[in-house]
């Protein structure tokens, strides 16, 4: 067997044990050790295994990853998902489909301190879902519109996966941080424009409540400017080069738990759930980092993303042909796949293929941010489209006595906005690049 | 899937009730809780990098290093107790139809793998310190012996394999993976 037949084996080998329900990182680990081996040899794989570990876990632009999950879990147990939705709600409640929108609104501010979509879905869920049943909103609509705004938490920067895409890609995590703000933001309005359509054609599923007198309204947003400056801190910190994504999560962790703690709402209880939680999160993420680097060292060594890669360019697909296929290949993935897996399972065969194509007439690094904003945006999909919905699960543990069809009902007009925003920065880059080069990324 | 599943507040949390589970388990919990610590203790280094960079342009000599042992420190240290709480990923629809007899089989055998492959690193990484330390190999900036931060990736990962052998051998504490 050539190297190339054996990673497509090892491949097939890898998904097989992942679907016997082995843990993604070490179905990875396993596939990635056999494929070296038979490669390169048992030795050079032992002695490979000496580095392994330290060198997957002591990679500087790597430990964001911890920090903002620590944020993260810190700003959910403080309150201060609380404080972002009562905000958005004073200003918001009063619209057709307010509730619904504020909700939305808050899963965009929490994602701006919390790089994880499920943990975003999770806190705005347990927060906003009393709410809107208060208000009767239809459970469809309700739930609908938390699964689908607790994408935000990855969408709009700081971003795990976006972490993890550019040291697979090698780009400047701030830079991805950039291109990633107006595509978040684009998203936050769509699904709020879906909340205000859906809450007009469907009567009655999205009331309006009662107006808030403005000096309600300035005292709500006057409990949230902590957050506020804890996000201008760190994003801005980072746009502006002032500090490292790593020293930016590392001040916002800080601020983050100095205001969990001031607010009261921060005992030692809470602190110790919040830890362990960022502790699992964390632990589940590098434990897959792992599996992956052994894989993607093995596939290296083939030249299987080599040759296939060889292969596409060879066939004189056009390049955007080839792009909406990676697109569908990212949406089936995603109905059985998390979206940190499918980053690493894919990237080092389709970054290649992207790079090698033209779009655009856009420079190589741009093509690389460009499809790491494009690939993020499709993953995410995955957590809102059935069977395996993981937002739509956590949305409806919280809300047991909504159906799950019901939920996946709800979803179906956020899906609609998903795709035409990614049909949009497929078609206009801008989207994406023109902050990077405005702020020289 | 990719990032903790939160679970709702109100769930009770299950925990091992036999003397070995209730060691794994309490043991866990330190580590992930000293790995917190350590990831604290970075941000503290971090957070006096940039203040000291901003009142004085003169950064601390080495933070970078520092926040990288401290990170491979924590995350190896984090590894056990997403074990004991079953927090590590697996793709669950291909056998979603599948019976629980034959899901629970195919969940120990899985916690096998994981266990061997935890202890294999484990090895490995102790191994790797040995020759940091026979090397004598130091970190750039702050001249520390790099067996130092070397070793502590092996007993994270030790403990990752004794804890997925625990959950090998009686199954997982949330035997139906939690989340349906």
């Amino acid at each position: 067997m050539s190297s190339v037949e054996i990673g497509f084996a090892i491949g097939a080998f890898t998904l097989v044990l992942l679907a016997l329900r082995v843990h993604i990182g070490m179905a990875m680990l396993l596939g990635g050790s056999i494929g070296y081996t038979l490669v390169s040899g048992w030795d050079p794989l032992m002695s490979y295994f000496k580095h392994l570990a330290y060198g997957r876990f002591s990679v500087y632009d790597l430990s964001v990853v911890p920090l903002f999950l620590l944020m993260g879990n810190v700003a959910a147990k403080g309150g201060l998902s609380r404080r972002l939705f009562e905000a958005t709600n004073a200003f918001l409640g009063h619209y057709p489909g307010g509730v619904a929108m504020s909700a939305i609104g808050a899963c965009a501010g929490f994602g701006a301190i919390c790089g994880s979509s499920l943990a975003t879905a999770a806190t705005m869920g347990q927060v906003a879902l009393p709410e809107l049943r208060r208000c009767s909103y239809s459970p469809a609509l309700a739930t609908g519109a938390l699964a689908a705004g607790g994408t935000l938490g990855i969408l709009i920067p700081p971003s795990v996966v976006l972490v993890i895409y550019a040291i697979l890609a090698e780009q400047n995590v701030a830079a991805l941080f950039m291109a990633a703000l107006i595509p978040g933001l684009v998203a936050m309005f769509g699904y709020m424009i879906v909340v205000s359509l859906y809450a007009r054609f469907v009567p009655g599923s999205g009331p309006a409540s009662a107006p808030l007198p403005w000096r309600a309204r300035v005292r709500a947003l006057g409990r949230v400017w902590p957050i506020l400056a804890v996000f201008i801190t760190v994003i801005g910190g980072i746009y502006g080069g002032i500090f490292t994504p790593t020293e930016a999560a590392a001040v916002g962790t800080f601020a983050t738990t100095a205001l969990a703690v001031a607010s009261r709402e921060m005992r030692w209880r809470e602190f110790v759930a919040a830890v362990l939680g960022a502790a699992e999160a964390t632990a589940m993420i590098f434990l897959i980092l792992l599996g992956a680097d052994v894989l993607n060292a093995f596939l290296a060594l083939s030249q299987m993303p080599v040759a296939i890669a060889e292969w596409v360019l060879a066939s004189g697909y056009p390049p955007m042909v080839v792009l909406f296929a990676m697109i569908l290949v990212y949406l089936l993935l995603g109905c059985v796949m998390d979206s940190l897996s499918m980053i690493l399972l894919t990237i080092p065969v389709f970054l290649p293929i992207i790079l090698g194509l033209d779009y655009w007439g856009l420079s190589y690094t741009d093509k690389a941010i460009w499809f790491g904003i494009l690939a993020l945006m499709v993953v995410e999909v995955g957590l809102i489209t059935p069977p395996v919905g993981m937002n739509v699960f956590i949305i409806n543990s919280l809300a047991k006595d909504i159906p799950m069809k019901e939920t996946f009902r709800g979803v179906l007009p956020f899906l609609a906005s998903d795709l035409l925003r990614i049909v949009l920065i497929a078609f206009f880059p801008g989207m994406a690049l023109w902050l990077v080069h405005l702020l020289g990324g | 899937m990719a990032e903790a599943i939160p679970r709702s507040g109100d769930a009770p949390d299950p925990r091992p009730h036999d003397p070995i589970g209730r060691f794994l388990y309490g043991w866990s919990m330190l580590s992930a809780i000293g790995g917190s610590l350590t990831l604290f203790a970075i941000c503290g280094v971090s957070v006096y990098s940039v203040v000291g960079r901003w009142l004085t342009d003169v950064p601390v000599l080495g933070d970078v290093e520092l926040v990288q042992m401290g990170c491979a420190l924590a995350v190896a240290a984090f590894l056990p107790w997403a074990q004991m709480k079953n927090a590590h990923v697996i793709v669950d629809f291909f056998t979603h139809n599948a019976s629980p007899g034959v899901r629970r089989v195919l969940d120990r055998i899985a916690a096998v793998l994981l266990s061997a492959l935890a202890f294999v690193i484990s090895w490995r990484s102790f191994v790797g310190a040995w020759e940091a330390y026979e090397t004598g190999e130091t970190t750039m900036l702050l001249g520390w012996p790099l067996w130092w931060s070397y070793t502590t990736l092996g007993p994270g990962f030790f403990l990752l394999g004794l804890t997925a052998a625990y959950t090998a051998w009686k199954g997982t504490l949330h035997s139906e993976g939690g989340m349906e």
